[in-house]
């Protein structure tokens, strides 16, 4: 009995001392730092997808400061706009994109957000194949933009980058060949930017593979190596590229290519929005606390391969150029010179797009659906004029193709629109959509299968645009060949038109599994339109077109 | 001593009751927290464990949030903050405009001035650029860099040039003159220079213009001119003192010196108090002997020159110990006549 008190005595009162440990923060891991901020609860962070690969460092920073910090994936474009319109602050409290440098030339972004903390840096370079790279000659010399500008247009090698309307690593390669082209030495300005596109076009000729975000197309970069049509190098993040490099699935290396004229580097600022809450603002404080400690930085470099944000930590070996000469290039300046470089981009500069709309416009469309599906495809043909709607209408050169089907698939309804004086086709394409009826049953992989035809004969007949089929349907397949039938259709095409993405919409009641197996299969993805509205998705999947 | 281990169990709950007891009686009373909003030069100062057990002693624990000296009276919610601490007496001007002060410190000063690299600095004084002072300390001559920038040679132009022959312009890397008051510093003393001519205002929007996308807060771009070193930039304006303390502290990037501007000014960082509390800390800050020496170890030229001066005098640049008094140094403008350039190179720089 007495044996009985004293234990339970003993462990109320161990149980008390542990309570009193366990509120104490931890230990930093490197002797000489302070203890951890703490805070609590959650900090609601929008961010970029490409930030993913900081959850471990984020689950260290939980447990060290007690706040978990809760990612909201964003594309860059649709983060700016959330930011200046207002909507992020309704329900985040801080915003972490790999740059700010876009949002900050907004003319509305001031006083928008408040306290800012560089995390992390990591230079836009290019990854080659490593036979690729020593053909060119340029795993032992550095080439300059200009030089890697000419080897493209000429067809030496082939490369993926992600939409610099939507991403950040592929407005940061933008930005860097245009300024390096230009050779001014100083920002770029409007007036430059068009005398430019002659001379940037055929580094943009060498463009096979495109996407809206860079985690994707490193991915995609990946599948495509063991198919017919591979790629021969990407430009990305550094830290994207050395990932790969480690990640253990590549057949081939990549030659980490840093253009002797300069990049333009990411830096990662966390950054609190204005009007947060007192208690964000604490556990604002100690995660940016916790990811700049110099523990936490090189635990950053080791596992993700960002360069370090604060002085005093050695550079990994991967991290090159061994011999230094990392030029930073310079950023627009003005909000007109930097949104002109990505209209420009679309416009004039990329390689056109073909892109095939594949619409199920059956019975079960009928009303808040079509109107729905309407409404986004006016909004790509210059009925959305925000930001986001003018960086993501068609564009200069661009073949729109509408492929309407129900029982049967229709006609395909061809639109092209020229490089200058554009309102005229977007006007057609307005009218074509206007007239949108739904009745009918749902012959999905009938109109797959036309609209993969058809991407075949025009890319025979005129070659050089990147290729892709969107599909949107509400319901399953009720008439016309299974998906099975599809899937050996699509085993017998050559490697070109097997190698068309086809992105497909969850909508409706749509067949997740199969939309999913159509999109592994044809190197594409999936893109949920379940809950938000279509136009959102519409401008998000234009990223990868 | 049938059941020793009672013995045993006794003594640790002993020793737990009485370390429950000590962590309890170790933790003082719990402190006023005062927050600040601070220019970012000086959140290393306002974050250092020493600065803030002398605020504990006092029973105060600050808090600062960094910010752009000029962001604090344009989009920094001020009602937050007990205190401001503006990198100039200029934005404090300003603060005061936009919030009543009860009160204002001067408690530390630090010259703006260049961070760069020897071999840059060696390039420079072949071009006539960089010359000695009588007190032995490197300046960059503004009036030479000035006519550099408007004639906007690059550094591959210039002959000789194997340490950075890159094709940009020769500018000085700063943050935006809107947000920082080192920034508006510079364009002040860059216009000073210019003299009264039309096209001033046109060279002085340029000097930040071209050279692209600008931060918002001083510290932003040296801790790129520590981790990137040249990679980043040849020519980083900086305050006198986070050359001190990033030396102090064995950060400095390898070649890394300090050219002083000549003309260039004090640049006195000056405290604006909302709240009593707020008033506290800048007192401490003039009147605390372990403050006002751990400021000068952060690099700051305090009240008492003596206290800084001996920190000083054991950095050096360019091969001499920095100056204990810096002669060419100007008076800074009157707040109205810098306030109506920034206002002019916000609407040029912001369409």
């Amino acid at each position: 009995m007495r044996r009985t008190a004293y234990l339970t005595l003993l462990v109320v009162l161990l149980t008390a001392v542990a309570g009193c440990t366990s509120q104490a923060p931890p230990e930093p891991s490197e002797g000489s730092e302070a203890p951890y901020k703490r805070g609590s609860g959650v900090l609601r962070v929008l961010a970029g997808s490409e930030l993913a690969d900081l959850g471990p460092i984020l689950a260290q920073a939980e447990d060290a400061t007690g706040v978990r910090v809760q990612l909201t994936e964003i594309g860059t474009l649709d983060g700016i706009e959330r930011v200046v319109s207002g909507a992020a602050a309704a329900d985040q409290d801080a915003i972490w994109f790999s740059s700010n440098r876009y949002l900050e030339l907004h003319p509305n972004a001031i006083g928008k957000i408040d306290v800012s903390t560089k995390v992390a840096n990591s230079p836009v370079v290019l990854g080659l194949r490593t036979s690729v790279a020593r053909q060119l000659g340029w795993d032992a010399h550095r080439p300059t933009w200009s030089e890697i500008a000419t080897a493209a247009g000429d067809g030496r090698f082939t490369y993926g980058m992600t939409n610099p309307a939507a991403s950040n690593s592929g407005y940061s390669a933008l930005v860097s060949v245009a300024a390096a082209l230009a050779g001014t030495g100083r920002a770029l300005g409007t007036a430059e930017i068009n005398a430019l596109t002659p001379r940037l076009r055929p580094f943009f000729a060498g463009q096979s593979l495109t996407a809206g975000s860079s985690g994707w197309l490193a991915e995609a970069y990946v599948k495509r190596q063991g198919g017919d049509a591979p790629v021969d190098g990407l430009i990305n993040y550094e830290s994207v590229l050395v990932s790969l490099n480690h990640g253990g699935k590549l057949a081939e290396p990549l030659t980490i290519v840093h253009p002797a004229d300069g990049v333009v580097t990411a830096d990662y600022p966390l950054t609190l929005l204005a009007g947060a809450s007192e208690q964000a603002r604490t556990n604002y404080a100690a995660i940016a606390d916790f990811l700049r400690r110099p523990s936490t930085q090189r635990r950053i470099m080791e596992t993700t391969f960002r360069r370090p944000a604060v002085p005093g930590i050695p550079l990994a070996d991967v991290l090159g150029p061994l011999e230094g000469g990392l030029v930073e290039l310079p950023f627009p300046s003005r909000y007109d010179a930097a949104t002109a470089l990505v209209t420009g981009f679309g416009d004039a500069l990329r390689r056109p797009a073909r892109t095939i709309y594949l619409l199920d416009v059956s019975g079960s469309m009928r009303g808040a659906r079509l109107d729905g599906l309407k409404s986004a495809l006016l909004g790509l043909s210059g009925a959305d004029t925000s930001l986001s709607g003018e960086l993501t209408r068609f564009n200069g050169r661009e073949q729109v193709i509408l492929l309407p089907f129900s029982t049967r698939p229709s006609a395909p309804r061809r639109f092209d629109v020229p490089e200058t004086n554009r309102e005229p086709a977007l006007d057609r394409i307005r009218g074509d959509v206007r007239q949108l009826t739904a009745e009918g049953d749902t012959a999905v992989y009938d109109a797959l299968v036309n609209g993969l035809d058809l991407a075949r004969q025009l890319d025979a007949t005129e070659p050089g645009r990147i290729t892709s089929v969107v599909l949107l349907t509400d319901g399953e397949r009720t008439v016309g060949r299974s998906f099975a039938d599809f899937r050996s259709y699509h085993g017998k095409l050559p490697a070109r038109a097997k190698a068309v993405p086809v992105f497909a919409l969850l909508f409706g009641e749509g067949n997740v599994g199969e939309m999913d197996e159509i999109a592994a299969l044809t190197g594409g993805r999936t893109f949920d339109a379940r809950t938000g509205p279509l136009a959102a998705v519409f401008k998000e999947i234009r990223g990868y077109q | 001593m049938r059941r020793p281990w009672i013995f045993v169990i006794a003594i640790v709950i002993l020793a737990a009751v009485g370390a429950g007891i000590g962590y309890h009686l170790a933790v003082p009373e719990r402190p006023t927290t005062i927050h600040g909003v601070v220019g970012s030069e000086k959140s290393s100062f306002f974050s250092d464990p020493r600065v803030q057990n002398v605020f504990a002693r006092h029973g105060l624990r600050v808090d600062v949030d960094p910010r752009g000296s000029g962001e604090m009276s344009t989009t920094v919610p001020l009602g937050r903050y007990d205190f401001a601490f503006p990198g100039s007496e200029q934005a404090a001007e300003r603060i005061r405009q936009v919030r009543p002060a009860v009160d204002s410190y001067a408690p530390f000063a630090s010259p703006l001035a260049v961070a760069t690299f020897t071999p840059i600095v060696d390039l420079l004084a072949t071009q006539g650029v960089v010359h000695r002072a009588a007190e032995g300390h490197q300046v960059l001559d503004l009036a030479k860099f000035l006519d550099l920038a408007r004639r906007d040679v690059r550094w591959d132009q210039l002959p000789g040039n194997v340490v950075y022959p890159a094709r940009r312009d020769i500018l000085l890397s700063t943050t935006h003159p809107s947000d920082s008051s080192s920034a508006a510093s510079y364009a002040w003393l860059a216009a000073r220079q210019l003299g009264d001519n039309g096209s001033v205002v046109d060279q002085v929007v340029r000097l930040f213009a071209d050279q692209g996308g600008l931060e918002r807060s001083t510290e932003d771009p040296f801790q790129k001119y520590l981790t990137q070193a040249l990679d980043f930039a040849p020519l980083v304006l900086a305050y006198e003192a986070q050359y001190v303390e990033a030396i102090r502290t064995g950060l400095l990037p390898r070649n890394g010196t300090l050219l002083y501007l000549s003309p260039t000014v004090r640049s006195v960082h000056t405290l604006v108090a909302f709240t009593g509390p707020g008033g506290e800390v800048g007192r401490l800050l003039n009147t605390d002997a372990g403050l006002v020496r751990l400021a000068a170890e952060h690099g700051f030229r305090t009240a008492d020159e003596s206290v800084s001066a001996a920190v000083l005098a054991g950095v050096s640049a360019g091969g001499a110990a920095l100056p204990g008094r810096i002669s060419d140094v100007v008076e800074p403008p009157a707040s109205a006549a810098i306030e109506s350039l920034l206002t002019t190179l916000d609407v040029r720089l912001r369409p």
